[in-house]
């Protein structure tokens, strides 16, 4: 069986979806997740399978608002041959007047179609190699490329916003442009952090793409340029990011195991199928009080949470310090030392003397 | 202008006629044995005989409809679709996007194309353009790659072009969208003095357009005319040359393929699918 088949028959019934570089961000946001990545690597969105394989009906939608929002934007600095853009590269002196080498990939092929997919990635590519090969007709501005993320052992289309280089550079950084007010240093960090985390899938890529040249993967630098907004306005603002540390979570969150396909299908009985919401609640989900913002299967793993009452459900700090007991049930049972409740472990008892201690200090200023 | 039944009746009449005036030089032809020394009878009847499919159509829904209505593919203003979009295309002279032609074919004249009809006209010409290329001075076409020389199915230019202008180079995009820009500067101007309403609407596109050149339009000034086509000038001639030799060159490789795929460009090669260059001559 060939791996679009294997691939197909592990996401069962649902329809193959791309998921881009959001839904690879949303792993390295939380790469212990062993269900999120299976879905991931099988081409399910985590609202897809909410919805459909769970049959949930409170699964939140991007607002429509904030959707409306973004794609206008992107037309406006995308636009006739990303006109804006270009001319905030020149004002901002990243690229000279005559560095007008703009190409938009969606122009050669546009739609969704396989066959206008695999256009746009062979233009990408093509345009990819000029630069590789320092040609001088090498574009300084790709829009929409088209580059291919392997994940899993699986191939993942992902189209960042856009590239750039200067003539003189060796190779391309990922540009991102987000509809989100610039506020200088009040621009919510959570905002920031997600588009950079989503600049350096890009950067992943196109460093897989070198290293299947057989180039220095490190040409493709851990930097990206970010397009926001005036708040207000319609006017795209820049500012070049370093991502050294996005781009480490990325490549993290790629190595770490389920590194191939065979890893996945051995998390899935040989009769069953990601479409079976039996199987899907099987597989070792890893909740954080952040899925939240990411993630649509939240809900469902937060109730999995609650049943085994996970210390995972009292935030970051809470679930790294009760990790030694193991659940909340078990760790205010050691808190107020019950009956027939010893420490099973050295780290256990020490968890069970700072609660003891916590718990007295309350009981003291509360009761007098 | 949309015909009327009797002028739409006439020009058939006449299409009929001469299409039995060729057919009897066929016939005659085919008896004294000389078909092979015209050569151009055939070609001559199919573009007769697509004019006449076209003004059958026409005719049939006049009569539906009565002459006051727009006629098949036309819009308020009674022109054809396809002669509106072939008429901005060569207002602004370059390859443009259907979102643009669209836009200007609106403030300009009025007509509604909206912009999702362009694909579908696109296909029709192609199609109509493959069964007889000499049926209309002019068809709507792609713009092409000057590296692959594919379609690039986004940008749209006119048949009646020359091929150069028809590529799309590395520099094109920009010149594409300074050609545009002076393109509307000039006819802002012109309207400005015959009809206000759509140089008003035309001067709103040209500006949005100047605000993507560098130094073109001063912010919290208004807009000067003079300073934005000197922006405009002082870019293209950084980059025009290079554009255009860039652009003769594909057209020289361009002229050694057949009519049909210099209109409508090589089929498009997928790595691994084929090996580059395959093309047929």
């Amino acid at each position: 069986m060939n791996q679009v088949a294997r691939v197909a028959k592990l996401r069962g019934t649902q329809p193959a979806q791309e998921l881009g570089t959001r839904g690879i961000e949303r792993v390295a946001r939380n790469p212990d997740c062993l269900r999120l990545k299976a879905l991931t690597i099988a081409g399910v969105s985590p609202a897809k399978a909410a919805q459909d394989i769970l049959h949930r009906d409170d699964v939140e939608a991007q607002s429509p608002f904030a959707l409306v929002l973004d794609q206008k934007f992107d037309r406006h600095v995308l636009q006739n041959g990303a006109a804006n853009l270009f001319s905030l590269y020149v004002e901002k002196g990243h690229l000279e007047p005559a560095e007008s080498k703009i190409v938009s990939i969606a122009d050669f092929a546009p739609g969704p179609s396989f066959a206008q997919c695999r256009r746009r990635e062979s233009e990408t590519r093509r345009l990819l190699a000029l630069k590789l090969a320092r040609d001088p007709a090498a574009p300084n501005l790709i829009i929409q490329p088209r580059l291919v993320l392997d994940f899993g052992g699986v191939p993942h289309p992902i189209e960042p916003d856009y590239l750039v280089a200067r003539d003189d550079e060796p190779f391309y950084r990922v540009g991102v442009l987000k509809s989100y007010a610039d506020r200088g240093g009040k621009t919510d960090p959570a905002d920031l952090r997600a588009a950079c985390r989503q600049a350096a899938v890009g950067v992943a890529a196109l460093r897989q793409f070198l290293s299947a040249g057989g180039a220095d993967a490190m040409i493709a630098a851990a930097r990206c340029d970010l397009i926001l907004k005036v708040t207000g306005f319609f006017l795209p603002t820049l500012q070049r990011m370093a991502i050294l540390g996005e781009v480490d979570s990325i490549e993290r969150a790629l190595a770490d195991a389920p590194t191939s396909l065979e890893e996945i299908e051995a998390l899935v009985p040989t009769w069953g199928t990601l479409s079976d919401p039996a199987v899907l609640v099987a597989i070792p989900s890893r909740y954080h009080s952040n899925c939240r913002e990411h993630c649509a299967l939240w809900t469902h793993c937060r109730e999995q949470a609650l049943a085994v009452s996970s210390p995972a459900l009292l935030g970051e700090h809470a679930s790294e310090y009760l990790a030694p007991a193991g659940s909340i049930i078990r760790a205010i049972e050691l808190m107020k030392n019950a009956p027939g409740i010893s420490p099973r472990t050295e780290a256990e008892a020490i968890v069970q003397a700072e609660l003891a201690r916590a718990y007295r200090t309350l009981s003291e200023a509360s009761n007098g | 202008m949309t015909r009327s039944k009797d002028q739409i009746s006439k020009r058939l009449a006449k299409v009929v006629a001469e299409q039995r005036m060729l057919l009897e030089s066929f016939d005659l032809a085919l008896a004294d044995g000389s078909l092979g020394d015209h050569r151009d009878l055939d070609a001559k009847l199919e573009r007769l005989g697509a004019e006449r499919r076209r003004l059958t159509a026409e005719l049939r829904f006049v009569e539906v409809h009565g002459d006051a209505g727009a006629g098949p593919r036309t819009r308020g203003g009674g022109r054809v679709v396809r002669e509106q979009v072939l008429d901005t295309l060569d207002e602004i002279g370059v390859p443009a996007p259907p979102a643009l032609i669209s836009e200007l074919a609106f403030a300009t004249t009025g007509a509604d194309i909206g912009a999702s009809r362009f694909s579908s006209l696109r296909r029709d010409e192609e199609r109509a353009a493959r069964r007889d290329p000499a049926a209309r001075p002019a068809w709507i076409a792609p713009a092409l790659n000057v590296a692959t020389l594919t379609a690039m199915p986004r940008l749209l230019t006119s048949s009646a072009w020359p091929i150069e202008r028809r590529l799309i180079g590395a520099r094109s995009l920009r010149v594409g969208h300074l050609r545009t820009t002076l393109a509307l500067l000039d006819r802002a101007a012109h309207l400005a003095a015959t009809n206000p309403v759509r140089a008003a609407s035309v001067e709103a596109i040209m500006l949005r357009l100047a605000r993507g050149v560098p130094g073109a339009v001063e912010s919290s000034k208004p807009a000067d005319p003079a300073r934005i086509r000197a922006a405009l000038d002082s870019e293209l001639r950084l980059i025009e040359q290079e554009d255009l030799s860039e652009r003769l060159a594909a057209a020289a490789r361009l002229r050694g393929y057949r009519e049909q795929q210099q209109l409508w460009g090589l089929p498009a090669v997928i790595d691994g699918e084929a090996r580059p260059g395959a093309a047929a001559r």
